[in-house]
């Protein structure tokens, strides 16, 4: 009797004996529509993808004399294949440097011209991140889910992994994402920003922020 | 009831007089709270003193150039070299490069001012409020400050507004002893404004003392103490009162800041301890606009009343690059003493036609409510920092 039944132990202390043939029938029903939900959602020969319709990135610098400003701007654009359950999403974001704006003209053409050398091609002139994974997967009935995120940037000519936090919600059928992460420059071999006796510290903030729609929706943006 | 009316007007006449006269024998200070807008909370990127004014660091004359000036900014490619060295923002143009560990500054100002208070006749003044020099040394973590200049008043007699020594303990750290003006508030460019005037914090109300500042990225703490006001330590007729102060800064974003202050002031041989305390609130929407509020409250204990208030706000537009424009509503009251409450409102235009040249034209009407007396002051500046 023993090898046919399980022991399932309650949160009071109370031991049941059920045979095992109710507990096999009992996980049937409960995990097959589940397990058919998610075959639905994510089959196995269709891609769900993202198109991103607006955004915009922030950069919190910080002042080595205390106080910070933020550089941003909104040339942000791409496309992410979400490519199983997984999490793991394929494609890239792109962000063009060159209309950063921290505000005033001199800090622009620093940063442009003296940090990130825009002008020394491509590798310069965008900000990439690709190989984007979700530490826990956006469930498919979930309004807003927040879950720390991992993927790859290239910054400066130089690729470097990086790891944040991000917040996803659903919104009117597109999706909108808050990432935050933060970098050393020192990494993207990026020089020490300093003029003139005041710096800007090592360690910068970036949150970015967009809105995309479901490549397979019919209110699909850019495919 | 006629006879009370006139009584009262006549008083509020004198006192309005009085006040304005003496108002504009001072110098003001030359912060630019302004600068919120360009995403800079904190004065000392532009500043050596910590509580702002004065003297402007290498960085500070560049943006004084580069950020400022109507027709001063180089062209791209120049504006990106920062190892320029002589060039016309530095001392005298170029006297000395920007890379010294001695850095000097002019400051002059030469002013107009008109008053029109009803029923008085008072002439228009043409006059120097500033003359002074400006010197900082900076080697290391020490800094040395001072300036040496001619007061206004009294006969243009010499005076030294700041001079004070700084050390920086740690990257957050500082401390700093000598004379200075404490930090509370928000240093509006206008020293007589309410919210300066009030808690005597006006161009000569520096105090003797010591100051710890706590500088962290998204927080600013600064504290003194010290035996009291410089000029009434140095006269030594018993108007120096011991002086606290402190000031938390913390900016929600770089264009958003809220700040609360506390200034104590002990009891003298002529007036009663004084606590000072105010919020101010600085925002900056856009580049080109920026406002800043502060409400203060001082209690006092005075047979009148122990309570006295003042709210101000300035807000400021760049209407063109160089050309600011603003606005400044204010208000004080002291409760249940009709004599204290004064409205004012300032419109102001600062134009930046070159590097360190400014004109600067500010109208002042205010409204003694004791007597229902209306004046009205025109302030015309050169200001020239060399």
């Amino acid at each position: 009797m023993t090898t046919c039944s399980r022991v399932l132990h309650t949160s009071g202390g109370l031991t049941l004996k059920v045979p095992r043939r109710v507990v096999s029938i009992a996980l049937a029903t409960t995990l097959l529509p589940a397990t058919l939900d998610l075959a639905a959602a994510w089959p196995a020969s269709a891609e769900q993808s993202w198109n991103l319709t607006s955004g915009n990135v922030r950069v919190r610098c910080r002042f080595t004399v205390g106080g910070s400003f933020d550089a941003a701007t909104s040339a942000i654009s791409g496309t992410l294949r979400q490519t199983g359950p997984e999490a793991s999403y394929a494609g890239t974001l792109r962000v063009d440097l060159v209309p950063l704006d921290t505000g005033i003209e001199l800090r622009n053409n620093h940063l442009r011209e003296t940090y990130l050398e825009v002008a020394r091609g491509e590798r310069f002139r965008h900000a990439a991140l690709t190989g984007i994974e979700l530490a826990v997967p956006l469930p498919p009935d979930a309004a807003r889910h927040k879950t720390p995120f991992s993927g790859t940037l290239s910054l400066h000519g130089v690729e470097r992994a990086i790891a944040g936090k991000a917040e996803l919600s659903r919104r009117d059928g597109r999706l909108h994402v808050q990432a935050a992460f933060s970098l050393s420059l020192k990494v993207f071999d990026i020089p020490p920003p300093r003029y003139l006796g005041v710096g800007v510290r090592d360690e910068v903030g970036i949150l970015v922020t967009f809105d995309a729609v479901s490549g397979n929706s019919p209110a699909g943006g850019p495919q | 009831m006629i006879r009370t009316a006139t009584l009262r007007r006549s008083l509020g006449t004198g006192l309005a007089a009085a006040a304005l006269l003496g108002g504009w024998g001072m110098t003001p200070a030359s912060a630019e709270p302004i600068f919120l807008s360009k995403q800079y909370p904190r004065c000392t990127a532009c500043h050596y003193s910590a509580s702002g004014g004065g003297l402007l660091t290498p960085y500070g004359r560049s943006l004084s150039r580069e950020e400022i000036s109507t027709f001063g900014r180089r062209p791209a490619a120049g504006a990106a070299s920062p190892g320029g060295t002589r060039s016309e923002e530095s001392f005298l143009y170029g006297a000395i490069g920007s890379d010294s560990p001695l850095q000097l500054g002019l400051d002059l100002r030469p002013s107009h001012v008109s008053v029109t208070v009803p029923g008085i006749a008072i002439d228009d003044r043409n006059f120097l409020m500033n003359l002074d020099l400006q010197a900082a040394w900076q080697r290391n973590r020490w800094t040395a400050y001072g300036s040496v200049g001619r007061k206004p008043v009294r006969g243009g007699e010499f005076v030294s507004y700041e001079h004070w020594v700084a050390y920086q303990v740690s990257d957050a750290l500082s401390v700093r002893g000598g004379r200075f003006l404490p930090a509370y508030g928000v240093r509006f460019a206008d020293h007589t404004s309410f919210t300066r005037e009030g808690p005597g914090l006006a161009q000569d109300d520096q105090v003797y003392g010591v100051e710890v500042g706590v500088s962290l990225d998204r927080s600013l703490l600064q504290m003194s103490v010290g035996p009291g006001r410089a000029d009434s330590l140095i006269d030594g007729k018993g108007r120096a009162a011991f002086t606290v102060s402190g000031r938390y800064q913390f900016d929600l974003t770089p264009r958003t800041v809220v700040a609360g202050s506390l200034l104590y002031r002990g009891a003298t041989d002529f007036s009663p301890r004084s606590t000072h305390t105010g919020v101010s609130f600085g925002y900056a929407p856009v580049r080109w606009l920026v406002t800043w509020t502060h409400a203060d409250r001082r209690l006092q204990s005075l047979a009148r009343s122990d309570r006295a208030y003042i709210v101000a706000n300035q807000t400021s537009v760049e209407a063109f690059r160089g050309i600011w424009l603003r606005v400044s509503p204010q208000v004080r009251w002291t409760d249940q003493d009709p004599w204290g409450e004064v409205r004012r409102m300032v419109y102001g235009l600062d134009f930046y036609p070159r590097t360190h040249w400014h004109v600067s034209l500010s109208y002042y009407r205010d409204h003694f409510r004791f007597g229902d007396l209306h004046t009205k002051t025109l302030l015309a500046q050169l200001h020239l920092y060399l």
